[in-house]
């Protein structure tokens, strides 16, 4: 089992301990959370959080994306977004909230949708969100969220026909979605 | 080929249709269209018994009949004041005629019996139309007023009108009278639909607000769940700090206090730890309250007010409801339909009906075609005064049930000349108030006639006066001018106002004549004295035999003919031997 593997069974393992064991964690003002759409492109996440206040909240997600998708395609990233939200009613309660958080990615995606080139190298920055909640039961919420930010990214250009040669590299400001997001909720 | 030309259905057939060709070719022609290639037209005339009919009249009657195609004009008659009784002299025919109307009736208040033939020649019968047959009176020169209508209807024509009359029937039977609106013109199935409509706008309402309840409360017992949950955990992690610090505190007691160490300030130790720890993390310190702050807007409203399942209203569908929806669902077209031809309906009756059964008739019958129809009319007529003369024509018309119609030619005129006991007037006696003779005429009066005017004494103007009005049956004015002088004229008027006695007593006075007796006898049979009555009739034709043909004229007198065997016998004797 190489160090990859060993990864992932580590995260569901994690994942799975914390579904099915949450009652006995005294932990009832922490929620974590899955990214539907997130699992649906191949990226692996999983969200941490906990209630400050009525009104604001702490979050923590983490994505992590290991797989090639067809031929060259590729979205691989393991991406880190904390960030903080403000809640219009009560945490984790029905209602619509706010995000503000931070980005950081390291990324190596391209050759999607036949774009020739595949892009690495790494990204950060910050935006804003917007979403909604909705109690499904007394333990688990779904969510929607949308959100952007700026980011300021350093990245090389790879010809996808050619992997290994480098044809560009560059960095700048880039105006991007942050957040799109069907998450699952489970509140501890 | 020519085989079935030749053949006799070939013929029948060709035959046959070309007959339907040409019925069908003049079917546009109007039904009346023969009778404008005619002469033919209805008439009038007397009754052919009209010469033996004895005359028992009160009042006498003469006519005239002249053959004219104009309009009506009156005919010039010898005026009534001649010789009445005999026969009048007319442009063409002179007949006398004498009609029994009543008998016990004076002059002064008697009636006419008008007698005459209608013919309408067989061409102008027909089952498809209707003959109208109006005689026309004119008791003077201008003014002409319709008698009843004879009326001489075809089969036809009568089952046209007895069909129009029921489509008619059927159309007033097609009015509905409002007060049947609701039963009639209601649109029930709108109605119900209206109904149904506003039964499930009720029944949505209450079912949203239903649903929003039950949304809500959803929410509610979610929130308070999660609420009453976190709430539990918080106490409980509250709980566990605090004894799992307790339990620190205590060991840590135990063991200074077994290795002789002070434990003074331990538990201001841990309870500062323990406080530390329970107002930093919020899974100590954050205890979730609903207020209505946190309630989503959409269920504040029923949060604050408290509104349970039980207290939604619903709407339900009221008999005032119904009335209100039921008002305003008619079949409004056809009731202003139904208005119109409610407000129309003369002017409907005069489409469906055109020919409408005439009322007032005389006569209604159908007619037979190929026949002669005659009718003998009978009109009695008051006689008022100043009336003499009574011109009477025929207006027809024939209507077709194709509406065509046609009107004849303009009928004969017969002419009534009305006569009297004034007629009886003595004129000569008049002769002795003349003061001078005319110039240019030897003999001015001569018998019972005035040929010209001559100039009386102011006495004999004012019983000219009087002998005028008598003529003119204006009796009660004549009297008093007659009286200054009483003699036969006096009795005349006086028997003409019913004052027998008094017309009696005068006759006894006056010279005996053949006037005086004739007149003497009209009294007496007035009186019922019939015995003396015959004897005046017979002395007064004795003197003068014309009277004999008087005497039909007078009822009184010639209802004693029959009462009074060979009385008959002996008047024609009077007459043959007067002639």
């Amino acid at each position: 089992m190489n160090t990859r593997n060993k990864f992932y069974s580590l995260f569901f393992a994690v994942l799975l301990f914390c579904l099915f064991h949450s009652g006995n964690i005294s932990a009832q003002f922490y929620s974590i959370r899955t990214n539907l759409l997130g699992l649906a492109t191949g990226n692996l996440n999983a969200e941490g959080s906990m209630a400050l206040s009525t009104r604001w909240s702490i979050h923590l997600p983490v994505q992590y994306n290991p797989f090639d998708l067809w031929e060259d395609a590729k979205l691989k990233n393991i991406t880190v977004a904390p960030g903080i939200r403000y809640w219009m009613r009560e945490t984790y309660g029905r209602g619509c909230f706010f995000g503000l958080h931070g980005v950081f990615s390291y990324f190596n995606a391209g050759g999607i949708f036949g774009h020739r080139y595949r892009y690495q190298g790494t990204a950060w920055g910050g935006g804003l969100s917007i979403g909604l909640a909705r109690p499904l039961s007394r333990h688990w919420n779904i969510e929607f969220e949308l959100g952007g930010g700026i980011v300021w990214a350093d990245w090389e250009r790879f010809r996808c026909a050619h992997c290994g040669r480098r044809v560009g590299k560059d960095s700048g400001l880039r105006l991007l979605p942050t957040r799109t997001a069907v998450n699952l909720v489970y509140l501890f | 080929m020519n085989k079935y030309l030749k053949s006799p259905i070939t013929v029948v057939a060709l035959c046959t249709g070309i007959l339907l060709t040409v019925s069908c070719s003049t079917s546009q022609e109007p039904k009346t269209m023969r009778l404008f290639m005619q002469s033919k037209r209805p008439n009038i005339s007397l009754p052919h018994n009209e010469g033996i009919s004895p005359g028992m009249l009160a009042e006498q009657s003469e006519f005239t009949t002249t053959s004219d195609t104009m309009p009506p004009a009156p005919v010039e008659t010898p005026d009534s004041a001649d010789d009445i009784w005999r026969t009048v002299h007319l442009n063409n025919v002179s007949i006398v005629a004498a009609r029994t109307v009543i008998k016990q009736v004076t002059a002064r208040r008697g009636s006419v019996r008008l007698e005459f033939d209608i013919h309408v020649p067989s061409v102008l019968i027909d089952s498809c139309w209707r003959v109208t047959l109006t005689p026309m009176l004119n008791t003077s020169d201008s003014v002409s007023s319709p008698l009843l209508p004879v009326v001489l209807a075809g089969s036809d024509f009568i089952k046209m009108q007895e069909a129009d009359y029921k489509a008619y029937d059927l159309f007033l039977k097609g009015i509905v009278d409002p007060s049947a609106y609701d039963s009639i013109y209601l649109d029930r199935k709108n109605i119900n639909r209206d109904i149904a409509r506003r039964q499930n706008l009720f029944y949505d309402l209450y079912g949203k607000e239903r649903g929003r309840q039950m949304a809500y409360e959803h929410w509610k017992r979610l929130a308070l769940d999660r609420q009453n949950y976190w709430n539990m955990r918080m106490q409980t992690n509250r709980t566990t700090l605090r004894h799992r610090l307790e339990r620190k505190r205590i060991e840590e007691g135990v063991r200074r206090y077994v290795t002789g160490r002070d434990t003074f300030g331990l538990s201001a130790v841990y309870g500062r730890k323990y406080r530390r720890t329970a107002s930093f993390w919020p899974k100590y310190r954050m205890e979730r309250k609903l207020t209505a702050s946190r309630v989503p807007s959409k269920y504040r409203a029923l949060y604050v007010s408290g509104r349970t399942m039980s207290d939604i209203r619903n709407h339900t569908l009221s008999a005032a409801d119904s009335a209100e929806i039921s008002s305003h669902r008619y079949f409004f077209d056809r009731i202003a339909e139904n208005e119109m031809n409610d407000r129309n309906r003369d002017l409907i009756r005069n489409r469906i009906i055109p020919f409408p059964y005439i009322d007032s008739v005389m006569n209604r019958q159908t007619a037979l075609p190929g026949e002669d129809y005659v009718y003998n009319y009978v009109y009695t007529l008051p006689v008022t005064e100043g009336m003499k003369k009574l011109h009477l024509r025929l207006e027809s018309i024939i209507e077709a049930t194709d509406r065509s119609t046609w009107r004849p030619a303009a009928s004969d005129t017969l002419l009534f000349v009305v006569a009297s006991l004034s007629d009886l007037i003595d004129r000569s006696l008049l002769q002795q108030f003349i003061v001078t003779p005319p110039a240019g005429d030897s003999t001015l009066v001569s018998g019972d006639s005035i040929t010209a005017e001559p100039t009386y004494s102011p006495g004999g103007a004012e019983y000219a006066e009087g002998l005028r009005l008598l003529q003119e049956r204006e009796y009660r004015k004549a009297l008093p001018m007659l009286q200054a002088h009483p003699d036969y004229n006096t009795a005349l008027c006086l028997t003409q106002l019913g004052y027998h006695d008094e017309a009696i007593g005068l006759l006894k006075q006056l010279p005996s004549s053949a006037r005086t007796k004739y007149l003497h006898a009209v009294v007496c049979a007035r009186k019922g004295d019939d015995q003396s009555a015959v004897i005046y009739m017979l002395d007064a034709c004795r003197m003068n035999p014309d009277l004999v043909l008087r005497i039909p004229l007078d009822p009184e007198l010639s209802d004693l003919i029959p009462k009074f065997y060979g009385l008959r016998k002996e008047l024609d004797k009077i007459s043959e031997e007067g002639v």
